[in-house]
């Protein structure tokens, strides 16, 4: 029984799956919210090169991966897919359990699968600068690596507050060449107006974002490079860009002679479940049975509790507001419905798969999701981004349950990173700083009375 | 928000949107100093977020950080596009 299955380098995919091609529901365009009509190209070229945007609206199952991206691609791929053979002994459950090692990147995560061929998309398009957010760095790094590959500059704008918790990340850049600012930044006219209402203002992701299209749209008037904008996930060209998890992970275990009962990833914007699941949802669409899990928080869950009536604000009409999670995730107001229901932050793609009923959202409790990376460190030796611990405690209660009902389970994860720089938050969990449950009632009284006669904040 | 105490501000949970722990004193000015539009629901399970946001804000910044439409990415891109090109052109009036 092997514990690694390889692929040979001549064997790696050469087409991107495009499940926008076979969506039961075929998505709507998305309507500009300036002019409410359909966004066409020409609105998104301020931001992106026109061959990105091309793959964003294509609908043409296979693309063509460009021999220059397979090149660079091939510095760590094909990734292996490992038979996780120490965690089933400690389980002792049915299951077989694989594994796709995406931490084996340059920048330790999947996202250099799209910021490789963003990168090079932006440079046969003539563009010389890629500005970009990041939060706590994942993609920021990853970025500043494809960008050195392809001798592109990177501007990155590191939200603060990650930006002086997450040194490591931001050191990782700096090697790869690129230029890493905290932000808000004076760079940029949206920074320097954050910063004038408040100088320690430790930022926010919405507050990146707005300066790195800034720093893209104002280039050529402001005499830099000509730059464009990069984003690292909920894009449709992101998740094309991801497939080459799941078609590599079909080409592996086809050789082994398995296929999955049940395909996980973890799901934050969407990229890298999309990643593992795409060619499988493919399969499901034509009828094969596999259950496909995205994964995500328990606290601050946008899939598993349906539309919480926030989200909606005015739109919808509803104030006053009422938390609305306890309908679950299959009710949806028919307002929403008819204008096409987005989760909150996740890819739209995602989101119609869940409401299509082809994936499966489940939320795992953060306490949980810690024991199972330590369970996993302990088994198979890897140390787990936070994120992918998301999936591995799905993988612990899929197999716990294959043991319970006494059924054999094929179960493939995507091992999307590793948390060699996430090892604070390792810490948190063991020093017993992290907490899932309500705190008791009595304690929020007092807690919620000592506010009373409080003065209202000053904006 | 910051600038008052409360009781909960030293609690910690990972940011979704971030990718790392962040404490509740963030949420509270995550967005330029109204709260982030996800902090009820990233905090409800906790305690009683919403009650201690309309305690705070008063109607008017409770509404403005709760009650608004919630952009998609790609919209909130769009609008961010529009904003730049603003700049542009300002800068471009200003020059002449």
């Amino acid at each position: 029984m092997p514990v690694k299955i390889f692929l040979n380098e001549d064997e790696i995919p050469r087409e991107w799956y495009n499940i926008a091609a076979d969506m039961p529901t075929p998505m709507q365009p998305p309507l500009h919210p300036g002019t409410h009509q359909p966004v066409g190209p020409e609105d998104l070229a301020p931001v992106f090169p026109m061959n990105l945007i091309e793959q964003e609206v294509s609908t043409e199952r296979w693309i063509k991966i460009p021999d220059q991206v397979l090149d660079k691609l091939l510095l760590w791929r094909p990734t292996p897919l490992y038979r996780a053979v120490n965690l089933e002994k400690f389980l002792n459950c049915p299951v077989k359990i694989y594994y796709k090692n995406e931490g084996v990147s340059p920048a330790g995560s999947h996202k250099p699968n799209t910021a490789i061929p963003q990168a090079y998309y932006n440079k046969v398009f003539g563009v010389k600068r890629i500005a970009t957010e990041t939060g706590a760095g994942q993609w920021g790094s990853a970025l500043s690596f494809a960008c050195s590959q392809f001798g592109l500059e990177a501007k990155v704008y590191m939200v603060r507050i990650s930006y002086e918790q997450k040194p490591y990340r931001r050191l990782m850049m700096n090697t790869w060449g690129a230029t890493c600012v905290p932000s808000p930044s004076t760079e940029t006219e949206a920074g320097r107006k954050v910063l004038a209402l408040d100088p320690n203002s430790p930022g926010s992701l919405g507050i990146a974002i707005s300066e790195a299209v800034e720093d893209a749209v104002t280039s050529e008037a402001q005499g830099r490079p000509l730059t464009r904008y990069a984003l690292g996930s909920v894009l449709n060209h992101v998740l094309l860009h991801q497939t080459i998890i799941g078609l590599e992970a079909q080409k592996q275990l086809a050789q082994v002679g398995d296929y999955p009962d049940i395909v996980i990833g973890c799901a934050g914007g969407g990229s890298n479940f999309a990643g593992i699941s795409f060619p499988f949802v493919r399969d499901k669409i034509a009828g094969k049975q596999v259950q496909i899990i995205a994964v995500e928080p328990m606290s601050c869950p946008t899939m598993t509790r349906g539309p919480f009536l926030y989200d909606f604000g005015d739109t919808m009409q509803m104030t006053p507001l009422l938390p609305m999670h306890t309908l679950g995730h299959a009710f949806i107001p028919a307002p929403v419905h008819a204008g096409g229901l987005r989760y909150h932050g996740m890819a739209p793609l995602v989101s119609q798969l869940i409401l299509d009923g082809l994936v499966e959202p489940r939320a795992v409790y953060q306490l949980d999701t810690f024991k199972a990376g330590v369970t996993w460190a302990r088994t198979e030796g890897f140390i787990s981004a936070p994120e992918t611990n998301h999936a591995l405690a799905a993988v612990f209660q899929e197999a716990k349950k294959a043991k319970e009902e006494g059924k054999e389970k094929v179960i493939l994860v995507n091992w999307s990173g590793h948390g060699l720089v996430d090892l604070a938050a390792y810490d948190a969990f063991f020093q017993g700083k992290l907490v899932d449950y309500e705190m008791p009632q009595d304690e929020i009284e007092l807690a919620l009375k000592a506010l009373e006669g409080f003065p209202k904040p000053n904006f | 928000m910051n600038d008052i105490s409360n009781p909960f501000e030293e609690q910690e949970m990972r940011c979704p949107k971030l990718g790392g722990p962040v404490t509740f004193s963030y949420c509270c000015v995550e967005a330029v100093n109204l709260p982030c539009s996800r902090a009820i629901r990233c905090w409800c399970d906790r305690f009683e977020v919403e009650s201690l946001f309309r305690r705070k804000l008063g109607d008017e910044k409770f509404r403005l950080a709760f009650e608004q439409p919630q952009p998609t990415r790609l919209e909130n891109i769009l609008e961010l596009i529009e904003r730049a090109k603003k700049i542009n052109s300002d800068d471009s009036e200003r020059s002449d």
